[in-house]
């Protein structure tokens, strides 16, 4: 089999990178090793959030929340996102300094979306928020999605589109041939291809390893704690500013509560375990913003598995070593609602194209990134934050 | 409480208050935990509150759970009632939750002895009040004395429904009608199994003859080849509807109690991943173990009806099997020891195991149980149809955990518990897969609901990484 362009994983990034690829008649093939949407993109919490984010990924949020309101165009589905708005509490005036500083950067950097709210503003859309808040800064057109029908509709939008998609598929190694690469599978022979994307997720490092190509991405599985469906407690997403925590009231009335609270990892088995210390952290964080969650019952909780860079933010860049191998992976618990985005962009990228939005502070070679000089992060040094 | 137990078995069913007894006998440190507040487990739920009345109504099988529970309640066993365990780790640690407090306990194995549930099959007008497992009535009279409102429609398969009739008949509800979903010829198809059924047991053959003949004689419209049924009304069923032998029925009744069967609970062996196998015949999972019950998890047990549906009788056998080999681990004594322990209780089991494949086969389950029309609901918590799942196959997803992924179904409070073997068996016919080629959904802990605010006061045990 032959393809000009080879993505290994078949989550968001892959799936939208392939679709824009197909779009402009490149030949796609993405190799998945289980199914799209088996890891972190099909099981996050589907925050779609330009609010509390890096500003190094406001351009690009700002790009995808265009996009995630124009996606029965893009795939023929709304991928059941809605607009719900979040806000970040301010616990203390500090807090409230420090946001109120936020907001003058992001609004100097030209973006509108963010807005202070007092306390009475803050009561009014948060009943049961803790009594001491004194407000918080707010951003109304971020939004949730569905991952799992994201997922769906990406995976089928591509098939449509053309692509090759090859589920239970793994990938074994990597040659470099004088056209290229040569990929040896598992359940699908070699395949050539003149470009490789690694958007392999939590197994990124792993692709890159294939190489010869170290990348400093490990292994994390934030986990999420959901409720039983209740009666509207709250309209918006919230946080606080220094608390490690969000909280979703969902469509249908369930609660998530998470701020990247770690499960134990499997890359060999593909599997999380849930660390119930952690949970309970989590658990603690939530009941210390709204105390209406005391008694509201937790049905469920998982952890999915995405890949972490030293920085938090996300590898988008051509490799530095291989010629034709293009990164997009470490999307550090944070890459669900960039993901259509990141399609487009690596799409460019990949023919040559201007990417249309900044896109040094994701390359490899930024500050910050690698602390020594381009050595190998430690493969299983898992983080805490 | 010991930081560290031998062992700590999970319920207290005749599974769980045989492996106690025999198991303190033999010198261990045994902790018995039980979501109810006496033991018993369902079989024989409530019993030590009974009257002489009630114990004489629910006859002599009920009767036997007395001596059990007593050998159980002398025997040293710690015993923790009203806790229900959300979680169970590989390594031997086990959450429960106990009057609203979350805590943890470590044990060298911990049992599984959560016995079998109904097996829930969906179809229209399943969740309408009134609709009800036979054997949910069983637990609700034992229990608490509750009665079905009358006159009761029963529908279903399996050996439960005749003792239920007869216990409601004596309790004064009129069985209206009594219809078997058993398919018509099986018990013809199991007929060579018979002989050794009757040799090995023949007391036990000739009740259960004794049972039938007495169904006969007490429910009323008693039919046999029903194949498809529905329960309909507004806010509480009013009729039921059914298809015999190609003609469509319909009554008015107050109440169904539907059974189609006894499958193993298998939500802790799905928590810990454990191996599964398929049984054709029954039509369930169970999870692989040896003659003792020990599981592919080396720490893990099950014992009694939740590591194959064999009866009360047995899983008290099961359960003294589990002690026996638990003990002989932890003090390290020689297989030959054990063994020795063992055969006895060993050829007990095989003896009373003689009727089974008898029973097993005249009582299969039918093999469109699960042939349901696009409308009805399979995930009552998400609200999922059979036309939702069906649809996600036709997009490619070909196993229980892909559509669960795109569906929702079993992302509920109950985790799939009354959808996963819907779930599986909608999608092997819909992919042609064979059911031993399929993985049930998983679940993910907690098991059970626990609130947020006892999540925050948990209390864990220093388990070396723990989690």
């Amino acid at each position: 089999m032959h393809a000009d362009i080879i993505a290994v994983g078949g989550g968001l990034i892959g799936l939208s990178t392939a679709l824009h690829l197909a779009l402009d008649g490149k030949r796609v093939i993405v190799l998945e090793k289980d199914f799209p949407g088996k890891h972190a993109s099909g099981v996050n919490a589907g925050g779609v959030r330009s609010l509390k984010r890096d500003l190094r990924e406001v351009p690009m949020i700002q790009g995808a929340l265009e996009m995630w309101n124009q996606m029965p165009d893009i795939v023929g589905s709304d991928c059941g996102f809605f607009k719900i708005g979040f806000i970040v509490a301010a616990e203390d005036e500090a807090d409230m300094q420090a946001l109120e500083k936020r907001a003058e950067t992001t609004r100097s950097l030209g973006y509108r979306h963010e807005t202070m709210i007092d306390r009475k503003q803050l009561r009014e859309l948060i009943p049961p928020i803790a009594r001491h808040c004194v407000g918080g800064i707010m951003s109304d057109h971020d939004g949730n999605a569905s991952p799992a029908e994201t997922c769906r509709a990406f995976h089928a939008t591509c098939l449509d589109r053309g692509v090759t998609v090859i589920n239970g598929c793994e990938v074994l190694d990597i040659d470099t041939t004088s056209r290229g690469f040569k990929v040896r599978t598992s359940t699908a022979g070699e395949i050539e291809a003149e470009q490789i994307l690694n958007c392999a997720g939590a197994w990124a490092a792993r692709v890159g390893e294939m190489l010869d190509d170290p990348l400093p991405v490990f292994p994390v599985g934030p986990s999420v704690m959901v409720t039983a469906p209740m009666p509207r407690l709250f309209g918006r997403h919230i946080t606080a500013n220094q608390r490690k925590l969000w909280l979703n009231q969902v469509r249908n009335g369930s609660m998530f509560l998470m701020g990247g609270y770690l499960a134990d990892t499997d890359l060999d088995t593909g599997t999380t375990h849930l660390r119930f210390r952690e949970l309970q952290k989590c658990a603690r964080t939530a009941l210390g913003l709204v105390d209406a969650l005391e008694n509201i019952p937790i049905v469920r909780a998982w952890a999915g598995l995405d890949g972490n860079t030293p920085d938090d933010i996300p590898i988008i860049s051509g490799s530095k070593n291989v010629p034709g191998l293009m990164h997009a992976c470490g999307f550090s618990k944070h890459g669900f609602g960039l993901s259509p985005m990141v399609g487009k962009v690596v799409a460019a990228m990949m023919q040559g194209k201007p990417p249309g939005i900044p896109m040094r502070d994701f390359d490899l070679d930024r500050k910050g990134l690698m602390p020594e000089s381009r050595s190998p992060a430690s493969p299983a040094g898992i983080k805490q934050q | 409480m010991p930081n560290l137990w031998d062992a700590v078995v999970i319920g207290t069913g005749p599974a769980g208050l045989a492996f106690s007894a025999t198991a303190a006998g033999l010198g261990l440190q045994v902790l018995a935990i039980d979501e109810q507040p006496s033991p018993g487990g369902q079989i024989y739920r409530n019993i030590e509150q009974q009257t002489g009345q009630g114990l004489d109504l629910l006859g002599a099988d009920y009767r036997h759970g007395l001596g059990l529970i007593k050998k159980f309640r002398d025997s040293g066993a710690a015993y923790l009632p009203g806790a229900t365990v959300w979680k169970i780790e590989a390594d031997g640690r086990l959450a429960y939750s106990s009057k609203g407090r979350l805590g943890e306990i470590r044990a060298k194995r911990i049992i599984i002895a959560t016995g079998a549930m109904e097996r829930p099959v969906p179809f229209p007008g399943w969740t309408l009040p009134g609709v009800i497992g036979v054997g949910a009535v069983d637990t609700l009279y034992k229990g608490a004395g509750i009665i079905p409102e009358g006159p009761v429609t029963m529908l279903g398969n399996g050996p439960l429904m005749l003792s239920v009739a007869i216990h409601l008949a004596a309790l004064g509800v009129r069985v209206a009608h009594f219809l078997e979903t058993t398919p018509r010829f099986s018990s013809l198809g199991a007929l060579h199994l018979l002989p050794r059924a009757v040799v090995s047991q023949p007391l036990y053959m000739l009740k259960g003859m004794g049972m039938l003949a007495k169904t006969a004689v007490i429910a009323r419209g008693v039919k046999r080849g029903v194949t498809s049924y529905a329960a309909a009304g507004s806010d509480q069923v009013e009729t039921v509807r059914f298809t015999c032998r190609g003609r469509e029925h319909a009554h008015d009744t107050r109440s169904v109690l539907v059974h189609e069967g006894i499958i193993p609970r298998s939500e802790f062996a799905r928590q810990l991943h454990l191996d599964h196998c398929w049984d054709p015949v029954q039509r369930y999972w169970y999870p692989r173990t040896d003659p003792f019950g020990r599981t592919s998890c080396d720490a893990v047990y099950v014992a009694g009806d939740g590591g194959f549906v064999h009866g009360a009788v047995a899983a008290e056998k099961k359960g003294a099997l589990a002690a026996i080999d638990v003990a002989s681990d932890l003090k390290g004594h020689s297989r030959e020891v054990r063994d020795e322990a063992a055969a006895p209780v060993l050829r007990a089991l095989k003896h009373i195991l003689g009727p089974r494949p008898f029973v097993d086969a005249a009582y299969k389950p039918r093999t469109d149980l699960y042939a349901m029309d696009d409308n009805t609901l399979v995930c009552r918590c998400e609200e999922i149809t059979a036309q939702q799942i069906r649809s996600a196959v036709i997009q490619g997803m070909k196993t229980p955990e892909m559509v669960k992924s795109v569906t929702r179904c079993g992302m509920g409070p109950c985790q799939s518990r009354m959808c996963s073997p819907a779930l599986a068996e909608l999608i092997a016919a819909e992919t042609g897969q064979m059911m031993d080629e399929m993985t049930p959904v998983s679940i993910r802990p907690p098991v059970r609901n626990i609130c947020v605010g006892e999540l925050t006061r948990m209390e864990f045990t220093d388990a070396p990484g723990g989690n």
